[in-house]
Order: C-alpha cells, then structure tokens, then sequence
C-alpha cells in the first residue's frame, strides 16, 4: 500500500511545501530525503546526503557559473549598464522607439557580460526606468520593456542556464553557450521590430530624443569599448574553443575588475560587496540545484523517471508532438518555478527518450531554455515582473505583466521560429565545433 | 508569489515603520538589525546572565555566518586567480599549473555551503508561497513554525552526516587524483560547517517566531532596512 502511495506522496510533499512558501532547494531536499527514507530508511537516507552533497558540490564546469556571475557584478557595480545604456541611447535615441530602443540594444551588450536573467533585470530597472519615465515613454512600455530584455542574459553567452543544462544533460557546454547566440539576436531584434511597429502607430508610447552630435556619440563609446572588447574575448575564447567556460568566467571576471579599477570604478566597499553578492547568489541558485539532484535521484531509483520515459517513447505520437506537449508543460512549471530546478526536474525525464526519437540535442537544449525564459516573464507569477516590482516600487504589477504581454507575443513567435528551424540553434555550434 | 532577494530588498525600508509598529504597537526605536528576537534576548527579565549570554550567542552567530559568507568570497576570489594563472600558463608557457583543475573543483563546495546560514538570514532563498500568500497570519504562523522545525532537524542531521563523511575522508587520507594527488577533507569540512550555521539560524529564527512572533520576511525586511545595514555596517 505504502510502495503505491509513495511517489504521489512525494510528489505531493514536494508541491506544498513550494507553495507554503518553503525555499525551492529546501522542498526539494527535504521531499527527496523522505522519498529516499521510504525506500532506504531515515539512517541509511541521512548517511548517503550527507557523503552526496561532497560530490554535487565539487566540479570543475560549474565552477564557470559563479566566475560569470562575478563578471556580471562587477559590471554592473562598476557602473558599466550606465555607460552601455547612454552610448545606445547616443546613438539610437532618435530613432523610432527612441529609449526603448535603446534599452533592447543595451541589454544585448549586457548579456554578453552576465549571464544572469534576474541580475540583468535589476540593473535595467535602477537604471533605464528612470530614465524612460522621465522622457515620457509609456510605463507599460518601459516596464514590459526591462522586464522582458533581462531574459536575454539568460540565452546569449555567458548563459548560466545553458551551463546548467549542459550539466545536466552532459552536453557539450560551450557548444550549448555559442549556440544562444542567433537565438539571443534574434529574440532582440523581434523586440525591435515590435517595438518599431508600435511606436510608428502610436508615437506617443516613446517619443524619439534629438539627434545626438557625432562628438557625443564617439565620446559615449569611449566608456564601453573595453567592456564589449572584454564579452568579444569571452564568447570568441569559447567559440574558438582555445579555454574552457570556467577559464573564460575567470578571464571575464578579472578583466572587469581591471578595467573598473584603471576606470576609478573600485573602491573596497564595491569590491567587498561584489563578492559578497556572489556568494550569497550562488548559494542561493545551487542550493535549489542540490535539492533537485537529491530529488531527481530520488525520483530514477524509486522507478518514476524510468517510467514516464518509457510511456513517451511508447507513445505513438511523431518527436515533435512530444517537444510541444514539453514546452507546454515547462511554460506552466516555469512561470511557477526556477529554471535551474525545473531543468533538474524534468530534462533527466524527458531528453533520453526525445534525442531517441531523433531531436537534437543542442536544438533541443535551445527550446528548453528559451521556454523557461519565457516563463520567468509570463504572468501571473513570472519572476522577472516581481524583480522589476521590486527595484521600482512605483510601478504596478498590472503595468509591468500589461506591457510584457506585447513582448510575450513575440517572444512565442520566436520560440516557434526557432522550433521550426532549427538551424537557428545548431547554425554556428557545428561551424564552430 | 515567487519573492526573489531584489523584490524583498527593496521593499524592506518601506515595509520596516510598519511592520514593527505592528508588531510592538509603537514604532520601533532600536537599531534595527536588532529587533525581534535579538533585541528581546536583551530584554529577558528575571536572569541578567542568561540575557548577556543569549545576546552574545546571537552576536556569534550573526559574526560567524558573516565571517563563512567571507571565507566563501575568497574561495571565488581564489578560484578566479588559479583559472586565470593557469590560462595564462598554459598560454605563455605550454604548461599546466599542478592541481588548478583540483583546486578550483574542490573550492566551490565553500561556495555552495558556507553561505547558506546567511542567506537564510536575509530570507534571500527562491521561494513561490502562492498558498502561503493568502493565509491569515495564525496560519502562517504555524506553516512556518512546522518548515522550521523539519528544516532544522534535517539539517542538524545532515550536519552530523557530512561531519562524519568529512572525518572519515581526513582519517582514510582522501585524495583527487590529478597531476598532482590533493586531499579533500579541507573541502568536504566546509559543508557540516555551512550546514550547522543553517541549522542554527532555524532554530532562533524558530524560537523568534514562537517567542516574539516575527514571520520570516519580517526578520528579513528588518535585516535589509536602511538602519539596520547602517548599525551592521558601524559594527
């Protein structure tokens, strides 16, 4: 009786738990130790986590997500979104779209030195949405606007996301990293054209700044070039495949602190408080990434994972029938949950069974990840709307998820782009690697 | 909803006056890392001692999950340098600095434990709490006191656990083997450490929600509000 109640008995646990507001690493640790209880019993349980959590937490490719999400700090302490965002405004202010435009183009060089969706977020939101509502750019716009270009950090490389998945799913990680590049681009120019296409209808939304003289453009690029220079030397290092993920977070994170330092941009507080937060975020995204492989163990010996792959390959249904029903259910658990325990969660289950069925394995980590992106902006609990709220108060939940409902649309249309044509994901990992 | 650490630092300041003159039915006028539980310690009547003793435990404790969060800074600091040394070796050199790769790999466990206690002091975990958010307060009170009675006597466990696991890889003489053979143990003591500062922080985060009724992000919003980090700053 017992042996039949205990998986949605886990299951269960682990579900209330969550929305009983219990930390998402910690349901899934303490709901894993129960199932593992069931099965082996309490002292055996307590004994195999406390010698497994040595071997989860010691590896060198994770190593690469703390060193970017040290890069992305001292970048972002040093004042660099400041300087990236007024070179993009310099130069794209004029134009159709005016700061919203500029925000897009400037959270795309951003990306390139942070990895992270939330980070990325709360940067743009101190430092663009000020900005925007002081030139009158419609607060649904700004709003929908920063929430949604954060995510881009979340594809283009340094990913961190993409160097979960690859963990996870023991794929190539810098194949997986190059291979955000035109799916990165190409979201961020879908933004640009709605952008263009909305504000052309209504120029109201984001009235276009006055030209900026040649001289002010050239000067804005003097604070940014080395910056930008610094993300080329990352991704190129990876892309040529001449250092690994880790050595090229390391380069990028020391490279940020020279040039914040040769800028004046250092002072012992800054440096104390951009290790510190390092710290803190990864304690706090790997803790969830320890809960989820203690759950997912949990989940392969109890025989719950073996037989939901089992079911998909017996389906008599074509790979991408499958991938659809897939994003469904990642778009419901990601808008509910992280992307770095929804990957543990489910990828180990569904993956196998869909590279059998002849998906591809990088076009595959692609759509997984651009979807759980999408869910961190989708309403009404996307993650990324609360970061916003959170950073400027004085915008309304209501205003920041209305206006990510225009950059929603695109969003869908670019995931089924890219499900369509997978090219767009494996284009340049097989050019490169 | 989902609180992630950015929405709740923001909204600390703001939510402090209020929260405390809820909970006290006057505006608070103590620092304000120090309210709940480890101002009450100072205000325990009958037994001085006792009184200086909890303070000073307390203290400890805030001192020693902030002196870990450190050593885990450097450990980031220090894997940044021997990646890069080893880059730049490699690069100028042709060769490899013995046990980089070991070193880098084993430090990151520090990473992952060591700040957990302070985390968990800031409330800064990823929670959902779509539940949770609609509960009367007597509720919540009791959901929360029931997560931090299993999460304690979990992690208590676990601390044992891990410190069993890391005693025995000192005593067996465990090793990665490499270029060079490097002994875990220093890596493997980080996690009872980092677990029994998390461990501890739930049971006086228990004991201040059953004694003096401070949820969770309450303790947390006083931690993040402008005086309080003033006051942590000065010390």
């Amino acid at each position: 009786m017992m042996e039949t109640l205990q998986i949605p008995l886990v299951l269960g646990t682990v579900a209330l738990l969550m929305v009983m507001r219990v930390p998402v690493g910690i349901s899934l640790l303490l709901s894993g130790a129960l199932g593992f209880a069931f099965i082996r019993g309490t002292t055996i349980t307590l004994d195999t986590i406390g010698g497994r959590l040595f071997d989860i937490g010691s590896g060198y490719a994770l190593s690469a997500v703390p060193l970017f999400l040290l890069m992305g700090h001292v970048a972002a302490k040093a004042g660099i979104t400041q300087d990236i965002y007024r070179a993009a405004r310099a130069w794209l202010g004029h134009m159709k779209g005016s700061v919203v435009f500029a925000t897009t183009v400037a959270a795309v060089a951003f990306a390139a030195c942070s990895g992270s969706t939330t980070s990325s977020t709360a940067v743009f939101g101190r430092v663009a949405i000020p900005e925007m509502l002081r030139l009158n750019v419609n607060r649904k716009l700004a709003a929908g606007c920063v929430a949604t270009v954060g995510t881009l950090a979340g594809m283009i490389p340094p990913s961190i996301n993409l160097i979960v998945y690859g963990i996870i799913a023991r794929e190539s990680i810098p194949k997986l990293l190059i291979a955000g590049i035109i799916p990165g681009l190409l979201t961020a120019f879908a933004y640009l054209v709605m952008i263009y296409i909305r504000v052309s209808r209504n120029p109201e939304l984001a009235p276009a700044l006055p030209k900026a003289s040649i001289e002010e453009r050239v000067n804005s690029l003097k604070d940014v070039w080395s910056f930008l220079a610094l993300g080329g030397v990352v991704i190129g290092g990876i892309y040529a495949g001449i250092i690994t993920p880790t050595e090229a977070g390391a380069i990028g994170a020391v490279g940020a602190f020279l040039i914040a330092l040769l800028r004046k941009r250092l002072s012992f507080p800054v440096l104390r408080e951009v290790f510190l937060d390092t710290a803190q975020t990864t304690s706090v995204i790997f803790i969830i990434l320890v809960g989820a492989l203690i759950f997912s163990s949990y989940l392969a010996v109890s025989g719950a994972s073996g037989a939901v792959s089992q079911f998909i390959l017996g389906l008599d249904m074509p790979m991408m029938g499958i991938v659809c029903i897939y994003v469904l259910l990642l778009l419901v658990l990601g808008c509910l949950v992280d992307p770095v325990s929804v990957m543990f969660l489910t990828v180990p289950i569904f993956v196998p069974p869909l590279i059998a069925l002849g998906a591809h394995p990088i076009w595959l980590a692609i759509v997984i990840v651009k979807t759980l992106e999408i869910g961190l902006i989708t309403p009404p609990v996307g993650l990324n709307a609360f970061v916003l709220k959170g950073v400027v108060p004085s915008l309304s939940l209501r205003e920041i998820f209305g206006g990510v409902w225009w950059f929603l649309q695109v969003e869908i249309i670019t995931l089924i782009l890219i499900m369509l044509i997978p090219a767009i994901a494996t284009f340049l990992p097989e050019l490169a690697l | 909803m989902r609180r992630p650490p950015q929405a709740k630092k923001a909204r600390a300041a703001q939510h402090h006056q209020k929260h405390h003159r809820n909970l006290r039915g006057s505006e608070c006028s103590a620092p304000v890392a120090k309210c709940g539980m480890e101002s009450k310690a100072v205000v325990l009547r009958g037994d001085a001692s006792l009184a200086t003793f909890i303070n000073n435990a307390l203290l400890l404790q805030r001192k020693l999950e902030e002196i870990a969060c450190y050593v885990s800074a450097m450990a980031v600091a220090t894997m940044m340098s021997i990646t890069v040394l080893e880059v730049f070796a490699r690069a100028l050199f042709k060769i490899s600095v013995p046990g980089s790769y070991e070193y880098v790999s084993l430090m990151f466990v520090y990473l992952i434990y060591l700040g957990l206690g302070f985390s968990q002091r800031r409330d800064a975990q990823i929670t959902v709490g779509i539940l949770y958010d609609q509960l009367p307060r007597r509720a919540k009170r009791i959901v929360e006191c029931f997560y931090l009675v299993m999460a304690c006597l979990f992690f208590a466990a676990v601390t044992w656990t891990s410190a069993a696991s890391a005693w025995s890889a000192y005593v067996m003489g465990d090793t990665v083997l490499g270029i060079i053979e490097v002994k875990t143990w220093w890596a493997r003591a980080g996690i009872p450490v980092g677990l029994a500062l998390l461990s501890t922080r739930f049971l006086i985060q228990l004991i201040d929600l059953i004694k003096n009724d401070v949820l969770l992000e309450e303790a947390a919003e006083a931690e993040f509000a402008p005086q309080g980090r003033a006051e942590e700053e000065k010390n």
